[in-house]
């Protein structure tokens, strides 16, 4: 998989980091295209949903209560930012600890499964299919680990050359 | 060692910028009251279902009052802080300073007469606070100058 890791600089604060994801070949991260999606759709939710994240980032931390977890596979992080019953939005995101979200894409939650929505399905396998990837990358250390306070992703961020792609 | 490269979109700047001081501070409540009585629970090694057999409630009630996202009532607030033997008010005790925005402030130039007076709430006021270091517990959201 080729993409780049990539530090929200409006949501990420001295609590957590927040991260998103550049597929290569693409112009802009997975989070920025929920945002572009659905802001027009569901202002409010969205809206919330980003003051949710930046006071994560500058005050309370990615606490373990705030995402619905094993959206994924056993033990690699995925969750969904949690939602209120009546929300319609699900955000898929790969969580690791207090400090550290790296945000992925989602959508419209009308069923009660993402397997049941095509959409869904389709964010939620990305998210799943980044996180096996940087999971491993972080097992091995070669190119991307952490900083020594554990809080920042560091290493080969973008793990392509741009000239690939020419 | 490289570190990530920052990004800043336009239009999520933007729409951060349509919060409002109180829609951040009423967010801000809500997942902070969250996380103290997660903090609670933690130290009493208390689970989601012992919290919610002990205020008769479903362990899916208990998550939901953990999200953040949950408009507590206050007989709710006085039933956790029951069973989890703490005083209301240990909830909104923030380890951080309240919002600068939503301070209040009087300044004075002689101890008769206020120079200043006023409070900080979107654009109301060009006047910028200076934010406290994070952990400063005995900051005070009221400042005289006397």
């Amino acid at each position: 998989m080729k993409y780049e890791i990539v530090e929200l600089a409006g949501l990420s604060g001295e609590e957590a980091r927040l991260y998103s994801v550049v597929p290569r070949g693409d112009k802009e991260d997975l989070f920025t295209k929920f945002v572009r999606k659905w802001h027009q759709v569901y202002p409010d939710e969205v809206k919330e949903i980003l003051g949710r994240l930046a006071l994560m980032g500058s005050r309370v931390g990615a606490r373990e209560s705030f995402f619905r977890h094993d959206e994924g596979k056993p033990g690699d992080g995925v969750c969904a930012l949690y939602d209120r019953p009546n929300a319609h939005l699900r955000l898929f995101c790969v969580r690791y600890g207090a400090v550290t979200v790296i945000l992925g894409n989602g959508g419209p939650k009308n069923v009660r499964a993402w397997q049941d929505d095509p959409t869904l399905k389709r964010e939620a396998e990305r998210m799943i299919a980044y996180a096996r990837d940087i999971n491993r990358r972080l097992r091995e250390g070669y190119d991307l680990f952490w900083s020594s306070d554990r809080t920042e992703l560091m290493g080969e961020l973008k793990n392509y050359d741009d000239e690939e792609d020419e | 060692m490289n570190k990530a490269r920052q990004v800043s979109d336009p239009l999520l700047e933007e729409i951060l910028g349509t919060i409002t001081p109180l829609e951040k501070e009423k967010t801000r409540v809500s997942m902070e009251i969250a996380a103290r009585i997660a903090e609670c629970m933690g130290e009493r090694e208390m689970s989601k279902s012992g919290l919610a057999t002990k205020v008769a409630k479903q362990p899916s009630e208990v998550t939901k009052w953990l999200s953040g996202t949950h408009n507590f009532t206050v007989a709710t607030l006085v039933e956790i802080c029951a069973a989890l033997d703490i005083k209301i008010e240990h909830l909104f005790q923030s380890k951080e300073p309240p919002l600068p925005e939503l301070l209040s402030f009087t300044i004075y130039a002689s101890r008769k007469r206020p120079m200043v007076s006023g409070g900080f709430g979107g654009n109301s006021s060009k006047i910028r606070s200076h934010r406290p270091p994070l952990r400063d517990h005995s900051y005070s959201p009221v400042i005289n100058f006397g």
